[in-house]
């Protein structure tokens, strides 16, 4: 509770500042709103019902993208964990592959895909795979041979090793990839939609740009910011329920 | 005349001729094991001594099958061994206890296919057998380093093994729960009747626990000396003749006075 109210005390700080710095007009409204104009407008936004459909069109855009990475990523990501001729194989393409920024994917998706949902769900894949795929490989490989070899002694089959030794061993790594991945793919999604797209959250915080509303511009700003929170806060939440283990140390 | 009985004729342990080298990092061949030969009868308890990094673990590993040697055989039975089996079971320094298993989970994790019933009473079973009742299902995190330890090994006696193979397991103990560990094993072995071989840096404990008692060299490690204990049980720590066998296997370990065998035997 303590360090809750602690971690509050930034966020206020920067509140009264720009309160103070709009309330003595030291800078234009027009390019910092008022707090209380942006407040309003939000609840506008909430009211009237734009900003939660724009962003759950975003979300519904990262539930296939991220579902696809994770099925592919991680899938990819074990057996390059368990198996080294497969590291070595994937290894060096996928460190080259990372090397592009994943914005400059955009153009490339949007020739191949279109300007529809798949060049968005694209995206977000290549976004979030490799961070996953990594993760996932990293954390199976770091497995403690002493383990192993527990394994090894009680004969456990392939299956059981994975399940019994391998993956819950990685499950940490796994999740740092998992937790990376999404935080990624919600920036990915919302930078795609603002250069290619009709709908979703990016495309509100470009469109209003363009139309001079800036309030809805900054209100766009915060729900993205909201939602990423939120989504970390669910995989965290998710992360402890799957290693219950982890909080008898 | 049933399987147990069969199970308990497993046959004697023979090891003979047996060498092992590592590569270095810097693609030089270390020789660890050098044409060991070594019998371990039925219900015998043999502890092995010998300085750090001379190969006894190295040694148990091929015992156990998880490594293999460059040249001569491990055999049952008379029957060679080529990889970990049911007949034996591994003790290791540290617990080795699987943290995101309870500890019902860690004990029957050598067993596939078995009812939640079944699991629940072989763990019970063993956790009875090293005073551990109660912690089934408590994670390793929540057990102290001697409980861990005997969680560690109720899950070696739960597959019920004909041989126990012991890689320096109280090793990290302090010494009153070491004294009472290995209080634990005499009992265990009383009531299993298995075959022990038991790694060990303490000359002490060797000598407490032990039939024979194996001195090693150091690397490339042979068999230097092997002694055989006869004291009565229960051993008496503080006996002169507990004490002539523990100066007798030290003398191994102080190269210039070798041959030397204290004289103030009774
Ligand atoms: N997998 C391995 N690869 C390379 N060298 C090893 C390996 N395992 C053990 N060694 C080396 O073999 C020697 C003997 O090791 P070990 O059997 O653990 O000794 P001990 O148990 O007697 O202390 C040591 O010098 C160790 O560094
Ligand atoms: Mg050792």
């Amino acid at each position: 509770m303590a360090w809750t109210l602690f971690s509050l005390i930034l966020p206020l700080l920067i509140l009264f500042a720009w309160l103070y710095v709009t309330g003595e007009a030291l800078v234009p409204a027009l390019l910092l709103p008022k707090p209380r104009i942006v407040l309003n407008e939000f609840i506008v936004q909430l009211t009237v019902g734009t900003i939660i459909e724009d962003i759950s069109i975003s979300f519904g855009r990262i539930v296939k993208g991220f579902g696809l990475a994770v099925l592919f990523g991680g899938g990819l990501g074990i057996i390059m964990g368990m198996f080294v001729p497969a590291e070595r194989f994937f290894s060096l393409t996928f460190t080259s592959i990372r090397q592009i920024p994943m914005m400059a994917w955009v153009p490339l998706l949007v020739m191949w895909f279109g300007i529809g949902e798949a060049s968005k769900v694209a995206v977000i894949l290549m976004a979030a795979y490799f961070p996953i795929l990594m993760n996932t490989s990293s954390g199976i490989r770091r497995t403690d041979p002493k383990l192993i070899e527990v394994g090894r002694m009680y004969r456990l089959t392939p299956w059981r090793m994975f399940v019994k030794i391998y993956l819950p061993s990685a499950l940490p790594s796994i999740f740092v990839g998992l937790k990376l991945g999404l935080s990624i793919s919600w920036m990915a999604v919302v930078g795609a939609e603002m250069i290619a797209a009709s709908s979703g959250i990016g495309f509100r915080l470009n469109d209003a740009r363009a139309l001079m509303q800036f309030p809805i511009v900054f209100c766009g700003m915060f729900a993205i910011a909201i939602a990423g929170v939120l989504m970390d806060w669910v995989l965290t939440l998710i992360s402890r329920a799957a290693a219950p283990w982890e909080r008898k140390r | 005349m049933g399987k147990e009985k069969v199970k308990r004729m497993a046959g004697e342990l023979l090891i003979e001729h047996l060498s092992k080298s590592f590569m270095t990092a810097d693609k030089q061949a270390l020789s660890v094991l050098e044409d060991i030969n070594l019998s371990v009868e039925n219900g015998e308890f043999v502890a092995i001594v010998g300085h750090s990094g001379c190969g006894k673990s190295t040694l148990l590993k091929i015992i156990a099958g998880l490594e293999d040697a460059d040249a001569g055989t491990v055999s049952i039975g008379g029957r060679i061994l080529t990889g970990p089996g049911p007949d034996r079971g591994m003790i290791f320094q540290e617990h080795r206890l699987l943290p995101w298993l309870t500890i019902e989970q860690n004990v029957t994790l050598g067993f596939e296919g078995n009812t939640r019933k079944e699991n629940f009473e072989i763990s019970d079973r063993y956790l009875k057998l090293v005073k551990l009742e109660g912690f089934a299902k408590a994670y390793p995190a929540e057990l102290s380093g001697g409980m861990s330890q005997r969680a560690a090994i109720a899950r070696a006696l739960a597959t019920d093994p004909q041989m126990l193979l012991l890689d320096e397991p109280f090793g990290a103990l302090d010494a009153l729960t070491k004294i009472e560990m290995q209080k634990e094993i005499i009992k265990i072995r009383r009531e299993n009747r298995s075959t022990m071989l038991m790694v060990t840096h303490d000359i002490e404990e060797a000598v407490y626990l032990a039939d024979r008692v194996v001195v090693m060299t150091s690397r490339p490690g042979k068999v230097k000396d092997i002694v055989k204990i006869e004291l009565a049980e229960p051993r008496n720590r503080g006996s002169a003749d507990f004490a002539w066998y523990k100066q007798r296997i030290l003398v191994h370990f102080f190269d210039d006075d070798e041959e030397k065998i204290p004289e103030f035997t009774i």
